[in-house]
């Protein structure tokens, strides 16, 4: 059995690609939302970490939905799922969510950014700026709708793998979470690497106030993969034999235990500790916290998916 | 696929059949070269009478095998007279499913059989092997049967009436 | 004021009520959905693994008769063995083909309605134009049996020959081209049928019942041979 190619796999690396993308664009909103509400206030459009976050979150929810409709056996039939919609199907609600997540992304983006698209339009189109206005307006209320709809995104990529019975290491109340609390992560992740690149300050009020929510989600995050596995084991018969399959000898074992455990989660812990200790963060050591957070998140989508359709019920 | 695969096992056994007859390695093969012992023995006096349909084609006539008449049939004896004891192959034989299919065993592995098609398991002691192979033509049409062929060769036998 | 903010908040309760109560009736899982009961045609499958001798015969007439391409198919004999020691050997056989649940995964995870279970004959059929072809149907199968058909590039699976055999009142093919009369197909309603026959005069089993799918594909398990465990 190779790692990649196996009797009874369905979806492949794209749909992967396709998680971890959607889970990005949720967390990097989320991490948005969050650093204006309880740092930045009204000078959150100035910060380079809240405009990371702006152009990461649309870029990477659209790529992910390119990847998703290219990876259909019929791409040009794709909005016959925006047209048909069936109330027990995790996927078509959760289409319903991505179209909603993407309205009031870019609503929100607008409020926030509301005073240079006002600049820019000067005095033209004012049907435009009317309706700018009255979406600043009701800024509270989209901010919250899009709170929960990025986490309804999030715990989505988890529960579009987690109805499907046949698999039992998919088949797992626990990874809904799991997906949700990494999907969180990678986007803090994405939000700091974005942020630096963008000449923000490595050792900004943003960076601070994102270090100290990313140790405790690193901590959730390794308390739910080992309940996951234990879970897993627990349950005896197919069950087991899908997580011991998973994290023991082989490929995947090896993804496991040094990219997502190492690389994404043990080696971002240590960095972060050793950053909050030390005097002042440099842009090197948050970029490199961030690139082994989102490795870390990727090997993770790859490895779930993977190896949750290697052992059948 | 099925039958390129069939193509290459029969290539594979043909030459390993070759390279045995030349380096005598103890290789599993369809058919292991190690049984002729009667070497001084000849098909010339079986085809002064069988001109026409005593010849050996096919892989069992390949040369390097070296397979003459009595190695299946058995010796000459009174034949063509009454009382003769000659092996015969077939639905009307007299030997029993058995005792033609050890003829055939003393070259071939059942194992390495049942790996070329699992059918030869279950008719072991029911089918005797030439109700269905010919080793005597150039092809031996079980060789290369399709898919929908060889589902009908079952038909044919297991058909229960309504 | 007041009373229009109780207002609304009971608006709000009777419409989480009613959506709820919607969504549970529209459940293709829904246990007891008066559609189904309504009906008098159910249909259902039986493989008698005793007498099947694994010729395939199934699968090449249902290759030939629903055109199913190379490389894929509808139903496949899965075979297990050798048992015993040679020349004594027996394998035992096995029928993998659409379960047609009562409640089956895939008609609940498709995104467009294409996986739907024909309410007239309990037949879990695709709606080819519907289909968009994002594989959930194929990952969600516990039974794997759901394809992509490379020609239509649509899910594609055993609909009981619905569209041929059955518009012309005829037994599915594979049905029709068993030689040893293993597969008995009919109407699980219908009390003098040859399939209630069957199954209330032998013991059958059906694959994966824990995981909730309420199959209609029965089988006859093989009596010869080991025990295993």
């Amino acid at each position: 059995m190779s790692a990649f190619h196996f009797e009874g796999l369905v979806w492949h690396w794209p749909i992967a690609i396709y998680l971890f993308l959607a889970g990005l664009s949720a967390g990097a909103v989320f991490f948005a939302i969050m650093l204006k509400h309880v740092k930045l206030a009204g000078e959150a459009y100035h910060s380079p970490f809240v405009q990371a976050a702006a152009i990461i979150a649309p870029l990477a929810v659209f790529g992910g939905l390119g990847i998703l409709v290219i990876d259909l056996t019929k791409p040009l039939d794709f909005w016959k799922i925006l047209v048909f919609y069936n109330i027990t199907s995790v996927m078509s609600m959760g289409v319903l969510v991505l179209m909603a997540y993407q309205v009031a992304l870019f609503a929100w983006i607008a409020c926030i950014f509301n005073k240079g698209i006002l600049q820019l339009l000067g005095d033209k189109w004012m049907w435009l700026q009317r309706g700018l206005r009255w979406l600043v307006a009701k800024e509270a209320a989209i901010t919250g709708i899009l709170v929960i709809l990025s986490i309804s995104l999030g715990a989505y990529t988890g529960f579009l793998l987690s109805a499907l019975i046949g698999f039992p290491l998919l088949n797992n109340p626990v990874l809904p979470l799991l997906f949700l609390i990494s999907g969180l992560s990678s986007g803090a992740a994405a939000t700091l690497l974005g942020g630096v690149l963008l000449r923000g300050n490595p050792n900004g009020v943003e960076v601070r106030f994102i270090h100290g929510i990313e140790i405790p989600l690193i901590l959730v995050e390794m308390g739910l993969l080992f309940t996951f596995f234990v879970g897993l084991i627990l349950s005896g018969g197919q069950s087991q034999v899908a997580a011991l399959n998973a994290i023991g000898y082989g490929f995947w074992g090896w993804v496991f235990w040094g990219g997502v455990i190492g690389i994404g989660l043990t080696l971002p812990l240590a960095f972060n500790l050793w950053m909050k200790v030390s005097a002042d963060r440099k842009f090197t050591y948050v970029a490199v916290t961030a690139s082994f957070s989102l490795i870390g998140v990727f090997l993770l989508r790859n490895f779930i998916l993977y190896t949750g359709q290697m052992t059948i019920a | 696929m099925c039958h390129i695969s069939r193509y290459i096992s029969i290539l594979l056994t043909f030459s390993a059949a070759a390279l045995i007859y030349c380096t005598q390695p103890v290789i599993s093969v369809a058919a292991e070269v190690t049984a002729i012992t009667n070497t001084s023995a000849s098909s010339d006096t079986c085809l002064k009478c069988h001109k026409r349909n005593g010849q050996m084609l096919g892989l069992h006539g390949n040369p390097g095998l070296a397979i003459v008449c009595q190695d299946c049939h058995g010796e000459k004896g009174n034949h063509p007279k009454k009382g003769a004891s000659l092996n015969q192959f077939g639905i009307d034989s007299p030997l029993s499913v058995q005792q033609q299919a050890a003829v055939c065993l003393t070259c071939h592995d059942n194992e390495t059989l049942a790996d070329a098609d699992w059918t030869h398991n279950v008719h072991a002691v029911r089918v005797g092997c030439a109700q269905c192979h010919q080793l005597h033509p150039e092809s031996d049409p079980m060789l290369s049967l399709s898919r929908q062929q060889h589902s009908q060769l079952c038909v044919t036998c297991h058909k229960v009436n309504p | 004021m007041l009373h229009s903010k109780r207002q609304f908040l009971k608006g709000c309760g009777a419409l989480l009520a009613g959506a709820s109560v919607y969504g549970i009736t529209q459940s293709p899982l829904a246990e007891h959905s008066d559609t189904s009961s309504e009906a008098d045609i159910k249909y259902a499958m039986v493989h008698d693994e005793n007498a099947c001798i694994g010729c395939n015969a199934c699968v090449e007439a249902c290759r030939e008769v629903n055109q199913v391409p190379e490389g894929v198919t509808r139903v496949k004999i899965e075979r297990r063995g050798p048992f015993g020691e040679y020349p004594n050997q027996s394998y035992r056989f096995s029928r993998v083909s659409c379960q047609h649940c009562e409640a089956a995964p895939c008609v609940r995870v498709c995104p467009t309605g294409a996986a739907y279970i024909d309410k007239d004959t309990g037949i879990v059929a695709v709606h080819e134009e519907r289909c968009v072809g994002c594989q959930y149907c194929i990952a969600a199968c516990p039974y794997q049996v759901r394809f992509i058909n490379p020609e239509t590039r649509t899910a594609d699976k055993c609909d009981f020959c619905q569209q041929t055999q059955l518009k012309q009142g005829l037994q599915p093919a594979c049905v029709l081209a068993c030689p040893t009369k293993a597969l008995t197909f009919g109407n699980l309603k219908d009390a003098d049928s040859a399939l209630v026959h069957l199954l209330k005069s032998k013991p059958t089993y059906r694959a994966k019942v824990d995981l909730g799918t309420r199959p209609k594909l029965f089988h006859i398990q093989t009596i010869d041979g080991e025990i295993m465990l």
